[in-house]
């Protein structure tokens, strides 16, 4: 589906006082998807890219990092006759506190990502090229892995979102990204990062065709970069619970709640490093 | 002349407002978003959990809203649009398309 989408690279003013690179990408929720392939698909809604790629990155699948998502006051401009509004009925439910829907019909919707050179812990600090990142289908040519190593790899990615619960309708080979070290800050110099398989890493960077297979009920725990930025996040959650639960009712034990005491195990750490 | 009343919450009239508006062309060079908000500033923030997922929304005065992520929280400021681009112009120089 090349060209069908818009992506750029931007960098916020200096006024600022730290400059970030930025992937803006507009999402296609409701657009047609083209070719013949996917009669049945849609393209997910913003937060529906937002739950999935949080699901993979802590469930040990390293994503790019979705950091926005900026409704644009105006309309996307997308003809009505070529609008499907499935979207807006299965996020009817989803309101702001004030009451609002978040998805706006026609709305236009722009995730942010963050431009993946390095991990999201050192970028936070200060923004720089750490890595340099080029996608699986490049490498193949490039000579950087081989064939086998390719159709292996791509094996690897779906078989890790099985895992997962999470259906890939268009994989390919252009939204797995490898990364290589920056060699005396020169491009294409450094060698190909591997992760604790010794396999190369692929970092998902395209979320538009991925399907949740079990549904949406699970709570994501919170990065660990989010817990040292806030570090009362734990006094807070608990107090929420409590506030929000029966005077003298039993704790329930959730699935979600197992996996928020194992967050900081590898699988989280592997997602960043 | 009678001086106009500014509307609750819509900041003093007095505040400097940005004279440039976004400039439209027949057919840019590069198609940006299509509104540029040059004076937004966020509302208080609000904690929102949208399937599964904390998010916090900024309420922003163009009209838009923006839900940032864990991930961004660390940057909200780089985030918000007004930081990002103001006009086609800026969006331009500053944009390289992927």
């Amino acid at each position: 589906m090349t060209g069908t989408s818009t992506i750029f690279r931007v960098i916020n003013k200096p006024s600022v006082g730290r400059q970030r690179q930025i992937v803006i990408k507009w999402n296609r929720m409701g657009q047609d998807i083209p070719g013949d392939d996917f009669a049945d698909a849609e393209f997910n809604s913003p937060f529906e890219e937002v739950a999935i790629a949080v699901r993979l990155a802590t469930g040990g699948v390293p994503t790019t990092y979705l950091w926005a998502i900026y409704r644009a006051g105006l309309s996307s401009g997308v003809s009505e006759s070529l609008f499907d509004c499935q979207r807006y009925d299965s996020h009817r439910g989803l309101v702001t506190p004030h009451g609002e829907p978040i998805l706006v019909p026609h709305g236009e919707y722009i995730p942010m990502w963050g431009y993946w050179n390095g991990p999201d812990e050192k970028l936070v600090a200060r923004d720089g090229d750490y890595l340099e990142k080029f996608n699986a289908l490049r490498a193949w040519p490039d000579g950087s892995i081989t064939e086998s190593t390719y159709v292996a790899l791509m094996q690897r990615v779906r078989e890790k979102l099985d895992a997962l619960s999470v259906e890939n309708l268009n994989l390919r080979g252009t939204h797995i990204l490898l990364s290589r070290r920056l060699s005396s800050g020169k491009l294409s110099s450094g060698k190909l990062i591997y992760d604790a398989d010794g396999c190369p890493e692929a970092r998902i960077c395209n979320f538009e065709l991925l399907r949740m297979t079990s549904g949406w009920d699970w709570d994501a725990p919170p990065t660990a970069l989010y817990q040292r930025s806030n570090p009362g996040w734990a006094h807070a959650r608990r107090q929420a619970a409590c506030d929000t639960a029966a005077p003298g009712a039993a704790p329930v034990r959730r699935a979600a709640d197992r996996q928020r005491r194992n967050w900081d195990t590898s699988a989280h750490r592997a997602s960043f490093h | 002349m009678e001086k106009p009343v500014a509307p609750p919450d819509s900041g003093s009239l007095d505040e400097p407002v940005s004279k440039a508006q976004p400039e439209r062309c027949a057919e840019p060079a590069i198609h940006g978003p299509k509104s540029y908000a040059a004076t937004e500033r966020p509302a208080e923030p609000e904690e929102i959990r949208v399937l599964g997922v904390e998010d916090t929304h900024f309420r922003l005065d163009g009209e838009g809203d923006l839900y940032v992520t864990q991930y961004g929280l660390p940057l909200e400021n780089c985030l918000l649009p007004s930081n990002l681009w103001s006009d086609k112009q800026g969006f331009g120089r500053n944009a390289r398309r992927l």
